[in-house]
């Protein structure tokens, strides 16, 4: 670790916590339909949207009908986005006539792009048209703003008192979409455009001849427009097969940590406008003290160990020390330019915030930072993805509420609302939901040999990169271990699931949960009521998260990547 | 019910407009018009306007004369369409075989290099086998062997690799690093002064 190194994280890090400040006011008087200062262009686009759908936007409906038509909606966008991968054959922009994306392929890839999770079981580059890329950057977007809003449907559960409707998805969906996804979005892929990611829609490839005499081919495609919205949705699905580690999607250091801002910023300003809808600014800003200790853990490790380097090649006569003209670490899979310090930030980054695009090849870090990255898919509330992390911290502290009052004997309340048996249920019921589509697939992967055989690295590594596979899909990230063949008929299927049980499941859980607190009228706060912020709220919620994560998925990390560290520390290669 | 599934539809089939078919059109037409060497793939081209690669990509440098990339897992080496990365894991024995080799081969072709001195990120592939990055230890390293087989020099070299360097990006992001493209293309000129022979022998896309 250098201080150059830390200089540079620290300011990427203090410069998205500044900006999610006035991003989380934008937000919140977007959602409480408050002027903001976008109002004058986007009004009338936006009533004129609304009245072509025949939406009244004041007329809301309860939790079981925003949820049936956010279900619905991203049903029928997924139907489009398959048939156009299915036949993209017949389809424009696809100068180099690649055939249509074989049914299991497809199907994975689908559900991958309409749960926000871009799990990519091909390489974008070598199968995809532009038109299909295209396609893949509707559900970025629109993958996201469903996170969004059911997130928002669930703080106005909290809010709402003696109520019935928790909002009208459409107006919300419309909203989410034209006031924050699509003017970032645009702004963002000038930004990358100018800084070198390429821009075409009818040449898929370049030719040239190196100076060398080398023949060699470039391709290129929408990659700016892509490369802007997969990060700001936390999509994470990129137009290449190396995603941000291929330099066209992340020219230059910069990019980079701007790359990490795109991810890392809208999912800070959800937690703070939770803090200004509920009108608990400081509760709040104990749950992001909680998310900012537990990222700021976890980057420590990855950083430590990935300046540290591989001691493996030391011996070989490789120089793994940093100096001033050498970057030392582990270098493998990474970019010289970037470094070591911005692909750490870049790896823990889109991970916490389940992104899941990546600058550097994940299956070659160490063995600890690979196990830090994939328990924080595990945790899944590190702020998290687009809406769900907040969700996922949310569920967290109802349990976290819920055991700390059974500890003093009281009927927990959260925010002036009285946390029952149906919530509790339904928390518990999203929480164990994510452990066992996780850890049950996982099982059976390295039990037969159809998952077996798709292990690149043997050892207790081939391990990790299974469980990094479901995780990934089971938190909706996308990230890969990527020397798993995931192509196979078993993978393609049992991801696909895992991404859609994974999604839905814990989403359909919380919205239960929003529909049901709605209904309560408000506990008047005494003096017996527990406050919902300070270190005391900070040590409840930290040791829930940290009992109910270290007991449910230690087991399977000490198999994998704590093997692997030992083993590795002992001198033991694996063959 | 039919009226709410038709709302559904319009607004999925008109998402599916703004967001995929004219956002994306949108962008493409402000890099048409204001970055369209960005746009294209910053593609640079040699005194006939033939295209002879891209500033952001690397390419497969690996004669002697010239200074060298990383290795690269992309397709068959800095195939810029396959991007990707070895995917090998830091304890599996058949990457520490390959590693062996390729340290080896560096200190063999580099006899200055001390073993242990190896620059690490020259043994080792980027994540796309495409950047085209390099130390700036690993190109001193290179310095003497191209000097020895091309007469052209040491100090010349330095300084040519010293003028290259490009630094933490305002100071503060990344790492510092040579840009190998660029690097070549300088030292291409240095070899047209030097010795043209050798220059139409190693350069071939330049004539």
């Amino acid at each position: 670790m250098t201080y150059a190194g830390i200089l540079q994280i620290l300011i990427t890090l203090s410069v998205m916590v500044i900006a999610a400040i006035p991003l989380s006011r934008y937000l919140a008087n977007v959602f409480r339909c408050e002027p903001t200062f976008l109002d004058k262009v986007i009004n009338p686009v936006e009533s004129l949207t609304l009245k072509f759908l025949k939406v009244n936007k004041t007329e809301e409906t309860d939790w079981v009908k925003y949820l049936k038509t956010g279900l619905v909606v991203n049903f029928l966008m997924l139907t489009i986005v398959y048939s156009i991968l299915r036949f993209q054959n017949f389809l424009p922009f696809n100068q180099m006539h690649y055939p249509g994306i074989p049914w299991a392929l497809d199907f994975n890839t689908a559900i991958s792009f309409i749960t926000n999770t871009n799990w990519q079981n091909y390489g974008g580059e070598e199968v995809l048209s532009n038109f299909s890329q295209m396609a893949l950057v509707f559900l970025q977007f629109t993958s996201a703003a469903t996170g969004l809003v059911f997130a928002v449907a669930f703080i106005r559960g909290i809010i709402r008192r003696e109520a019935k409707y928790v909002g009208n998805f459409y107006a919300d969906f419309i909203k989410a979409i034209y006031r924050l996804f699509l003017p970032f979005a645009i702004i963002f892929a000038v930004i990358m455009l100018w800084q070198g990611s390429p821009q075409s829609i009818f040449t898929m490839q370049k030719k040239v001849v190196n100076m060398t005499g080398t023949k060699q081919s470039l391709s290129i495609g929408p990659v700016a427009s892509m490369v802007s919205i997969e990060n700001l949705g936390t999509n994470g699905g990129g137009f290449y097969d190396a995603n941000a580690a291929q330099p066209y999607e992340d020219p230059n250091p910069l990019t980079n940590a701007l790359t990490i801002f795109m991810m890392g910023t809208i999912p800070i300003a959800l937690f703070l406008m939770y803090g200004i809808m509920t009108g608990d600014k400081k509760h709040a800003w104990t749950l992001f003290a909680v998310a900012m200790t537990l990222f700021l853990v976890c980057l420590t490790v990855v950083y430590s160990q990935e300046a540290h380097g591989n001691p493996f090649l030391a011996r070989l006569g490789a120089n793994i020390q940093v100096s001033k003209n050498n970057p030392g670490g582990n270098m493998e899979g990474k970019q010289e330019r970037i470094g070591i310090a911005q692909t750490s930030l870049f790896a823990a980054a889109t991970t916490a915030f389940t992104t899941g695009n990546v600058d550097s090849a994940h299956d070659s870090f160490m063995p600890l930072s690979g196990m830090i990255l994939i328990a924080e898919m595990m945790l899944n509330l590190i702020f998290g993805g687009k809406g769900v992390g907040l969700l996922n911290m949310l569920t967290m502290v109802i349990i976290g509420v819920f055991i700390a009052g059974l500890m003093v004997g009281r009927t927990p309340e959260f925010l002036g609302k009285k946390i029952e048996a149906k919530e509790v249920k339904f928390a518990t019921l999203a929480m164990f939901a994510h452990a066992f589509i996780i850890l049950i697939p996982f099982a059976i992967a390295i039990a037969i040999p159809a998952g077996l055989a798709g292990i690149l690295n043997p050892g207790p590594h081939g391990l990790s990169e299974i469980l990094y596979a479901y995780t990934s899909s089971v938190a909706n990230n996308g990230s890969a271990f990527a020397g798993l063949n995931g192509n196979t008929i078993f993978y393609n299927i049992s991801l696909g699931l895992a991404i859609f049980f994974g999604r839905y499941i814990p989403i359909i859980c919380q919205v239960a949960i929003a529909g049901s607190l709605i209904k309560k009228k408000s506990v008047p706060e005494s003096a017996g009521t527990f406050p919902a912020h300070g270190p005391l709220f900070y040590a409840v919620v930290m040791g829930t998260i940290l009992l109910v994560g270290a007991l449910t998925f230690f087991p399977a990390l000490a198999l994998g990547p704590v093997a692997e560290h030992f083993a590795m520390i002992k001198g033991h290669l694996f063959y | 019910m039919g009226k709410e599934l038709m709302k559904m539809v319009k607004l999925t089939i008109l998402l599916y407009v703004v967001c995929s078919l004219a956002y994306t059109f949108l962008i493409w037409s402000i890099g048409k018009i204001a970055f369209p060497f960005q746009a294209g793939g910053s593609i640079i081209y040699n005194k006939n306007s033939k295209p002879i690669g891209s500033l952001l990509i690397g390419e497969k440098f690996t004669s002697p004369y010239i200074f060298n990339g990383r290795p690269s897992y992309a397709g068959k080496g800095y195939d810029g369409t396959e991007s990707g990365g070895s995917n090998y894991a830091p304890t599996d024995g058949k990457y520490i075989a390959i590693e062996k080799n390729l340290i080896d081969k560096f200190l063999r072709e580099n006899p200055t290099v001390k073993k242990g001195d190896v620059p690490v990120d020259i043994v080792t592939g980027s994540g796309s086998g495409l950047g085209p990055y390099i130390s700036i230890a690993a190109a001193l390293d290179q310095v003497p062997r191209i000097s020895s087989l091309t007469g052209i020099p040491k100090a010349g070299l330095y300084s040519l690799v010293k003028k290259n360097i490009s630094d933490r990006q305002y100071g503060i992001f990344g790492t510092p690093g040579v840009n190998t493209v660029k690097l070549n293309l300088k030292l291409a000129l240095l070899f047209k002064k030097n010795n043209f022979k050798l220059y139409k022998h190693v350069f071939k896309g330049l004539i």
